[in-house]
């Protein structure tokens, strides 16, 4: 394997570890924070996803169009956009997410004075 | 006038949702949050019935929202499909909302209640009629976040926080796996929306957004597993089921009819529509690699699900456990592919979804009358609560599949289906034949209780509004089992439509590539 096409891969293999450790943490790890904290983990993950699938590497430039700059040399040079927004469409999803779960959080606390998902078994799954 | 609303209706049946959600929480007075909660379900119900009349007099067709074609806007897809799948949404939905309706009464936080209920409905109805792949992840999203909070209502119930921070964080890991296979279909095709896809796999390239990025033949088993994987985890299929019974059980009674009879199953249709309109799964063997692993998660759901039935002391977590068992049956049907077997699990979604809200809504009028949720406590109801116990009777009766209720047709249509399929298909009879024979032990173990002799006297009588709730899904049961020509053909014209990705490209786009 060349170096140039490790470059072009390594953002991938970025993310195929992070949605891994993710997962792991969702799965494995016991206390209800750390599984909310793997949760975001994953969302950014894809985030990260989406934003290398827009990038173009060399001379790209933003997806802004500027005064006195051609549409034909803005289509050739810029970024993806659309990924652009289906990330920041996701991220507000995803501050949603958050506040769900943590205050969903606290309230296991009150309740049971843990966060420890081995300590929380009053229903049997 | 009347074709403009006609045409309208269903995007109007979702924005009422949505707008009800927003408004009810402004309400101050009781009896106005009464009217408006009833006026507006009842809106929703007349609404999708419009757009049901359009679809059956008119043939498909394809809103697009803000006018913009795909791939550009989003589109929505009202046809066969679609457009039944909303009227039995805006039913139950309208059931349960009276069903509670004199929960306003007794607490301020009711409204709510109300308002998550509405946008859930709204958010459901998007995810049935839309036809764009991100717009489903942001759609699960409004369904689930609503579903989780709802779950954890009565926040003051220990177990009924811990049943949903379960439910929570796997609903949202299910809707992330969902978002990392939305992220390698754009990064292969460029597109989102579900028609430009198929045409795409097709061999179509877009002016627009170009042709397919990747090698179909090593992206497309993987996107086609993970998206079976996250819905998997949506609609509970066995391996993935732990979240269910407690969620489903914990919820207030009239929200596990909506989380159990709607939100599973509705899971699972999109995911059909995913699969065979989005990914050909029915034409192309690279995405058929998702259809079986649905058969096979379908096979052990449906019989683990039963069979866990057979020791249930608590009655919700025993009508939870019927629910995995028939979610089962509904992926096998889906699983086998043919036009008569997806036409069987499209008619048991519709069935089941009836039934299964009428049997958590008559389950929490006897948990309100007893106090009690343990099966043994209801020994000799059916004496001092009659008509109650006859709606249980009924609708424990069609989940059995007793023959002339509505479930009895479409587990036999499916029976049939994989009988008619032939071949490794065919052993799928004794997986079925297992699940409905455990769950009618299950069903009748219950009734017996309810039946026998002895029992003490009940603190409380349901409201006419609860009976009417109960009565109307029930009603809808005993219709279509009376009346199952019509259903049949439907079902088999949904099937149908739902099978040929060729149409719903030519409906989408308005053209057929290629």
């Amino acid at each position: 394997m060349n170096p140039t096409s490790l470059i072009v891969y390594l953002p991938y293999i970025l993310v195929v570890l992070m949605v891994a450790i993710c997962v792991y943490g969702v799965v494995f790890k016991s206390n209800i924070f750390k599984k909310i904290l793997a949760l975001f983990f994953f969302t950014d993950a894809v985030n990260l996803l989406y934003i290398i699938q827009g990038y173009r590497r060399g001379d790209s430039i933003p997806p802004i169009l500027l005064p006195g700059m051609g549409l034909s040399e803005f289509t050739s040079r810029a970024v993806d956009p659309l990924a652009h927004y289906f990330v920041v469409t996701a991220v507000v999803i995803g501050l949603a997410e958050i506040a769900t779960l943590s205050a969903l959080a606290i309230y296991v606390y009150r309740h049971y004075g843990t966060l420890e998902t081995r300590k929380i078994k009053e229903l049997r799954g | 006038m009347i074709d403009m609303l006609l045409f309208h209706a269903p995007i109007l049946a979702m924005l009422v949702g949505m707008v009800a959600s927003f408004l009810i929480i402004v309400v101050p007075n009781q009896r106005v949050i009464k009217v408006f909660v009833v006026s507006s379900a009842l809106a929703i119900v007349v609404l999708a019935l419009l757009a049901f009349v359009r679809v059956f007099v008119g043939g498909s067709y394809v809103y697009y929202m803000g006018g913009w074609p795909p791939p550009i806007g989003i589109p929505y897809v009202i046809d066969c499909f679609s457009a039944p799948l909303a009227v039995v949404i805006a039913i139950v939905v309208f059931s349960t909302m009276l069903y509670s309706i004199k929960d306003t009464e007794k607490t301020r936080e009711a409204k709510w209640c109300y308002s998550l209920r509405f946008l859930m409905e709204a958010g459901m109805l998007g995810l049935i009629f839309t036809g764009d792949v991100f717009h489903i992840f942001v759609m699960l999203e409004v369904v689930g976040l609503s579903a989780i909070i709802l779950v954890a209502f009565r926040k003051d119930v220990k177990q009924a926080v811990e049943a949903a921070i379960k439910y929570g964080i796997y609903d949202v890991l299910a809707i992330s796996i969902f978002y990392l296979s939305t992220a390698m279909i754009y990064g292969m095709f460029g597109s989102m929306a579900m028609a430009e896809i198929s045409a795409k796999l097709g061999g179509y390239i877009s002016p627009i957004s170009g042709g397919i990025f990747a090698s179909p033949t090593q992206a497309l088993p993987v996107i086609a597993t993970l998206i079976v994987w996250s819905f998997a985890i949506g609609s509970a299929l066995f391996p993935l089921h732990f979240w269910l019974p407690d969620a489903h059980s914990m919820a207030p009674s009239a929200l596990s009819a909506i989380l159990s009879g709607l939100i599973v199953q509705i899971n699972l249709a999109v995911l059909a529509r995913i699969l065979f309109d989005g990914l050909r799964a029915s034409a192309l063997p690279t995405t058929a690699i998702g259809l079986y692993v649905l058969l096979v998660l379908g096979v052990l759901s449906s019989v683990v699900g039963s069979a866990l039935m057979l020791v249930q002391t608590d009655i919700k977590r025993l009508i939870a456990y019927s629910t995995i068992s028939n979610i089962g049956l509904i992926a096998i049907g889906f699983g086998v592919a043919t036009v008569t077997s997806v036409s069987a699990a499209y008619l048991h979604i519709i069935n089941h979804a009836f039934v299964k809200a009428a049997l958590f809504m008559t389950a929490g009028v006897f948990m309100h009358a007893t106090g009690s949720r343990e099966i043994r406590s209801y020994r000799g109801i059916s004496r001092s609560m009659p008509y109650a116990t006859l709606l249980f009777l009924v609708g424990a009766l069609a989940s059995i599949g007793f023959p002339p209720l509505s479930i009895f047709w479409s587990k036999l249509l499916l029976l049939y289906s994989v009988v008619q399929n032939g071949g490794i298909y065919s052993y799928l009879v004794v997986p079925i034949l297992v699940t409905v024979v455990f769950e009618a032990v299950a069903q009748i173990r219950v009734l017996a209780v309810m039946y026998s002799r002895g029992g003490s006297p009940v603190r409380d009588r349901p409201s006419k509004a609860i009976y009417i709730s109960i009565g109307l899904p029930i009603a809808i049961t005993v219709l279509i089992g009376i009346m199952p020509s019509f259903a049949f053909e439907y079902a088999g014209l949904a099937a149908s439509e739902l099978l040929d990705f060729e149409k719903y490209i030519k409906v989408v786009l308005g053209f057929l590539p290629g």
